[in-house]
């Protein structure tokens, strides 16, 4: 094979394997209803945001291996439970991980709210995330009312706020 | 937030616990700087690897705004091709491994094409870079977001996120340029072993990207450190 023809079949060979490639569009828009979406549970139920009234709803986007995922654990479960008689779910979903270090993940952080495992970032890449830990906060009207990226805990005395704004 | 808060918040980044999430592409960076620096054996001053630090930042600086602004048109079109383009960097980065290793036999003559040859890659590399990176959000880059995200902020968003770029780039080439002066110790025997090796971690890493297998380093080799 001649070398001058190696940059020819390497544009080949990426329009081939791209093309393969999922897009997926970013339709978070703070203050429109939040992007709908259905994901199976990890302990079985399914997690559906589909835009309507409803519970308000805190859902962290995290990874197993990011340390500020770790560390905004015990604020999550804090607020899973100050809030959750008040008609707020707290939910969590798994990104950028494997579905079974995610699981292990959860498992040993023994939460009491739900958690879901987004395969392939689909769900995470129409809210427009693509770095963990990234928390959106959607009201009882099921509007998108804030993302927050980053460690939440950072932010802890904001977080209540938060929470309370989309009551 | 000023931009030098930004510009510190980016270089320092390198020197912290979220070193953790940046070697997702540090370790690769240096071996790429490395690499070129071993790609002939003619005595030479560090120019050309000053070059590839500035094109390397130039890249990855542009492409890490972009990414780093949902609230601008370019930012969330990127971020909807991420999958595609990341495969796209996966091959970019192969080829640029196949220079590092193959790239020896191949006679550039002449200062200036070289500069050309060897600031493009480091262009691509750096553009290839932001694509793969997904960053752990540091305090101060999760208020660059949060000031991206809002249509009527995101372009002073893009702004502080590209020198937050620019702040990491430098931060790598500071410490790329150690590594590339201590070589000048480098028995000459070695040289080109340790090129190739360097040729090779990139293709590993290219390969990663190819075929999907990056966030099993991301959740295995980071989550190991964490």
């Amino acid at each position: 094979m001649k070398p001058d023809r190696l940059p020819w079949i390497a544009l080949f060979v990426l329009g081939i394997l791209t093309g393969c490639a999922e897009d997926i569009e970013m339709q978070a828009n703070i203050g429109q209803p939040a992007p709908a979406f259905e994901l199976p549970l990890l302990d079985g139920g399914s997690m559906t945001i589909d835009g309507q009234p409803g519970n308000a709803k805190a859902i962290t986007f995290m990874s197993s291996w990011c340390p500020c995922s770790n560390e905004s654990i015990p604020l999550l479960k804090q607020i899973h439970t100050k809030y959750e008689q008040q008609g707020v779910d707290v939910l969590m979903i798994g990104i950028q991980d494997p579905e079974s270090k995610f699981r292990k993940f959860v498992t040993g952080h023994d939460l009491p709210f739900p958690a879901a495992y987004d395969d392939g970032d689909r769900i995470a890449r129409t809210y427009g995330i693509n770095s963990p830990p990234t928390t959106v906060f959607i009201d009882k009207n099921g509007t998108l009312r804030r993302i927050f990226y980053g460690n939440i805990k950072d932010m802890e005395s904001h977080v209540y706020t938060w929470v309370e704004e989309i009551l | 937030m000023g931009w030098f808060t930004a510009l510190w918040g980016g270089f320092s980044s390198f020197f912290s616990i979220w070193q953790v999430c940046i070697l997702q592409i540090s370790p690769f960076f240096l071996a790429y700087l490395v690499g070129i620096r071993l790609i002939d054996d003619r005595k030479r001053g560090e120019w050309q690897e000053l070059l590839s630090c500035a094109a390397y930042a130039i890249g990855f600086s542009v492409i890490y705004a972009l990414l780093s602004s949902r609230g601008i048109d370019a930012g969330r079109v990127l971020l909807s091709h991420i999958n595609g383009l990341r495969i796209a960097a996966g091959v970019v980065i192969g080829l640029i491994s196949l220079h590092l290793i193959f790239g020896h036999s191949l006679s550039i003559n002449g200062r200036l094409l070289r500069s050309i040859v060897y600031g493009g890659c480091a262009l691509l590399l750096g553009l290839s870079f932001a694509v793969i990176y997904s960053p752990c959000v540091t305090p101060t880059y999760a208020k660059i977001l949060q000031i991206g995200i809002d249509p009527q902020t995101a372009k002073q968003g893009a702004f502080l996120a590209w020198i937050y770029g620019l702040g990491m780039a430098l931060s790598f080439s500071f410490v790329g340029m150690l590594l590339v002066l201590s070589l000048r110790y480098l028995s000459e025997k070695y040289r080109s072993v340790l090129r190739n090796i360097c040729g090779a971690f990139l293709g590993v890493l290219a390969l990663m990207n190819i075929t999907g297998v990056m966030v099993y380093y991301k959740a295995f080799f980071l989550g190991f450190l964490v």
